[in-house]
């Protein structure tokens, strides 16, 4: 009985770290969206696409260790795959822009802050997400 | 001569986007590049629309719109192109349109020009 209960304890005390560390993860993420949306209004595209790699990575490391987590809801995961997808046309972009002789058009500016925005948006609400999950698991 | 591949997966794949999207039930998302959507789905699956189906040596994009499926790793689970039996090149440039209208949230933007026009030519009359 007793070893039922510390598996129990154990089980939820796993549980609640692997949910801290997911907010955490997010917040992080979030933190370096913000850098990449504000290189990308510098006109600092080579660094814009090393951040964007940095960020891409944390996307996926996100993606795959929380892939079996049912607490995690398949918008979230949407969300997920979505942000990882936007930072591989906002790469391509920063990558072809590197390389050209022609400064951005507008337009092509505009695209970049807007798909740096949704970006930012996605980590914005997911951590926030996963910070009100984390109260509720410890409120019971 | 054009190849054309017998794929049903893909095709059955193909017409169900194809009747989401017309009834905007696809959430076509926009990205950076210019005509290229996205749309996560189920949590684990892309689906990515590109509005050709491949670059000339000069890097110029040729062809109608292509699809791909993917999962979270990038691996290309299916490709749905002009090439397809029953996947035509007019379809392919109406999911780009269709998608097009969701991801930018057109039809609210059409309706709202729409109704100011139709106002202007009652307040002639």
């Amino acid at each position: 009985m007793f070893a039922k209960g510390a598996s129990k304890a154990a089980k939820e005390a796993r549980k609640a770290v692997l949910s801290n560390s997911l907010a955490e993860e997010i917040n992080s993420a979030q933190k370096l969206a913000a850098e990449v949306a504000n290189l990308i209004d510098l006109g600092e595209y080579d660094l814009a696409r090393l951040r964007s790699n940095d960020l891409h990575d944390r996307a996926l490391t996100i993606i795959h260790r929380f892939a079996a987590d049912t607490s995690i809801s398949t918008a979230s995961k949407n969300n997920f795959l979505n942000a990882k997808s936007q930072l591989e046309a906002l790469r391509a972009i920063a990558s072809r822009l590197i390389g050209a002789a022609a400064p951005p058009t507008p337009r092509q500016i505009s695209q970049m802050q807007a798909s740096c925005t949704k970006i930012r948006d996605i980590f914005v609400e997911e951590h926030a997400s996963a910070m009100r999950r984390n109260d509720e698991a410890d409120n019971g | 001569m054009r190849q054309i591949m017998d794929d049903p997966k893909a095709l059955a794949l193909f017409q169900e986007i194809l009747r989401k999207t017309i009834a905007k039930k696809l959430p076509w998302q926009p990205t950076a590049e210019d005509d290229k959507f996205v749309a996560p789905m189920l949590g684990k699956y892309m689906l990515t629309l590109l509005p050709y189906t491949s670059r000339d040596s000069w890097g110029a994009p040729e062809g109608p719109p292509t699809i791909t499926l993917t999962d979270a790793n990038n691996n290309n689970l299916a490709e749905i192109h002009s090439g397809i039996e029953g996947v035509s090149a007019q379809d392919l440039r109406t999911v780009l349109v269709f998608a097009r209208r969701i991801a930018f949230n057109a039809d609210e933007k059409i309706d709202e020009l729409l109704q100011e026009l139709q106002r202007e030519d009652e307040q002639r009359r």
